[in-house]
C-alpha cells in the first residue's frame, strides 16, 4: 500500500473514539441482578474471598476492561414490606463488605486496569475519606476514582447514630462543601517539590513546602497537613451518579457519569505519563498470551 | 495459547438470557427497587 495512503488510513483511525468498557460490581452475593448467584458456576458466594477479587481482576484486566466499578451502601434495603427480612434472605446488595479494602490487591494483580469506588460522605469528616483516597492514589499509581454518594438509605443513617438520613438537598449542600475540603486538603498541602529525601542531612521533607490547611465552614472545620497526593495538579478523579443529579453542583464542574457505563479516569497518569492505549494493552497481552 | 472468543448466535444468546432471568430474584429485586424508589425517586 502506497505510504500516502497508510498514512491517512492511521490518521483517520488515530481521529476515531475509542469505547471504554467497564465492569459493574459490590463487594457483595447479591448485586444489582438480585439471584444470579445461585446461577450454576456462579462464583459470587465467593465475594469475602480475596482470591476470587485477584480473579476478577486479572479476567478484566485480560479481557482489555478499562475498569472496575463497585457500588456500595452503609446499610440494608428495608423498605419493602417494611423489613429487611427479604434483602437478608434473598442477598439483594445485602451482605455489603467494604470495597476500598479491595482495591491495593487488585491493583498489584493488574498494571492497566482502573478502579471506581463508591464512598458515601455523610458518614465520616472530609480529612478521613480525603486521606484514604490519597493513600489509594499511591498504591494503584493513580488508578483510583471516587464516585461520590450521599446515601440513599435510612438504615445507613441509623447505623451511624442518625435517626434517618438528612434531606435530599442538605446532603448535596453538605457535599458541595465536603468536596472543596477534600481539594483543599490534597491539592494544599503539599507542594511538588517538598519530598527531598536527603539522607546525608537527614531531611526527608522540606518544613517549608508543606502547609496546614485551613477551613472554616458553614459544615466543616479542619486544620490539617493531610498526607499528600502524587501530584498535587492530578488530585484522584471523582465524579458522581447521573441519576442523583437533581442536587446541588458539586465543585469544579465534578462530571456526572452514570455508573453502570463506562467511566475512565483519563486525565490519570499511571507513573509512565498516560494510560496505555487499547491497542497498546492488546499487543502487551496478546504477547503474553503467546509465550504462555 | 489464546483463547479465541465468538459472538453468541442469536438463538444462543436468547437462551442465556433466559436462564439469567430465571435465577433473577423477584423479591429480592423487589426488596432493593423499594428502598430505590422511596429514597431517590420521591428525594426523601
Amino acid at each position: 500500500m502506497p505510504a500516502a495512503f497508510e498514512t491517512e488510513r492511521s490518521m483517520t483511525q488515530a481521529a476515531k473514539k475509542e469505547i471504554s468498557i467497564n465492569a459493574f460490581y459490590a463487594n457483595t452475593p447479591g448485586q444489582n441482578w438480585i439471584g444470579l448467584w445461585s446461577l450454576p458456576g456462579s462464583r459470587a458466594s465467593e465475594y469475602a474471598s480475596l482470591d476470587y477479587w485477584v480473579d476478577v481482576a486479572r479476567i478484566a484486566e485480560r479481557g482489555l476492561f478499562d475498569s472496575v466499578f463497585f457500588a456500595d451502601t452503609n446499610g440494608v434495603n428495608d423498605v419493602y414490606e417494611g423489613s429487611s427480612r427479604a434483602a437478608i434472605e434473598r442477598a439483594a446488595m445485602f451482605p455489603m463488605n467494604d470495597p476500598l479494602l479491595l482495591i491495593p490487591t487488585m491493583a498489584y494483580v493488574t498494571k492497566h486496569l482502573s478502579f471506581g469506588v463508591t464512598a458515601n460522605l455523610s458518614y465520616e469528616p472530609p480529612y478521613a475519606l480525603a486521606r484514604r483516597f490519597s493513600t489509594l492514589d499511591h498504591l494503584t499509581k493513580g488508578r483510583i476514582s471516587w464516585n461520590i454518594v450521599t446515601g440513599f438509605q435510612d438504615s445507613a443513617a441509623r447505623a451511624m447514630g442518625l435517626d434517618r438520613q438528612r434531606d435530599h438537598d442538605m446532603r448535596y449542600d453538605l457535599a458541595e462543601e465536603y468536596m472543596e475540603v477534600v481539594y483543599k486538603l490534597w491539592e494544599g498541602s503539599w507542594q511538588d517539590d517538598a519530598v527531598v529525601r536527603d539522607a546525608a542531612n537527614r531531611i526527608y521533607a522540606r518544613g517549608d513546602r508543606v502547609h496546614e490547611v485551613s477551613h472554616d465552614g458553614k459544615h466543616f472545620k479542619s486544620a490539617a497537613c493531610t498526607c499528600r497526593s502524587r501530584r498535587r495538579s492530578e488530585p484522584p478523579f471523582c465524579f458522581r451518579p447521573a441519576v442523583l443529579n437533581a442536587g446541588a453542583p458539586l465543585p469544579r464542574g465534578t462530571p456526572n457519569v452514570c455508573s453502570s457505563t463506562v467511566f475512565r479516569a483519563k486525565r490519570r497518569p499511571s507513573g509512565s505519563g498516560k494510560f496505555a492505549s487499547r491497542r497498546e494493552r492488546k499487543a502487551e497481552i496478546r504477547g503474553t498470551l503467546s509465550s504462555s | 495459547m489464546a483463547t479465541v472468543v465468538t459472538a453468541p448466535t442469536e438463538a444462543e444468546a436468547r437462551d442465556k438470557f433466559e436462564m439469567l432471568a430465571r435465577h433473577v430474584d423477584a423479591e429480592g429485586m423487589l426488596a432493593l427497587r423499594s428502598v430505590y424508589r422511596e429514597s431517590i425517586f420521591r428525594r426523601t
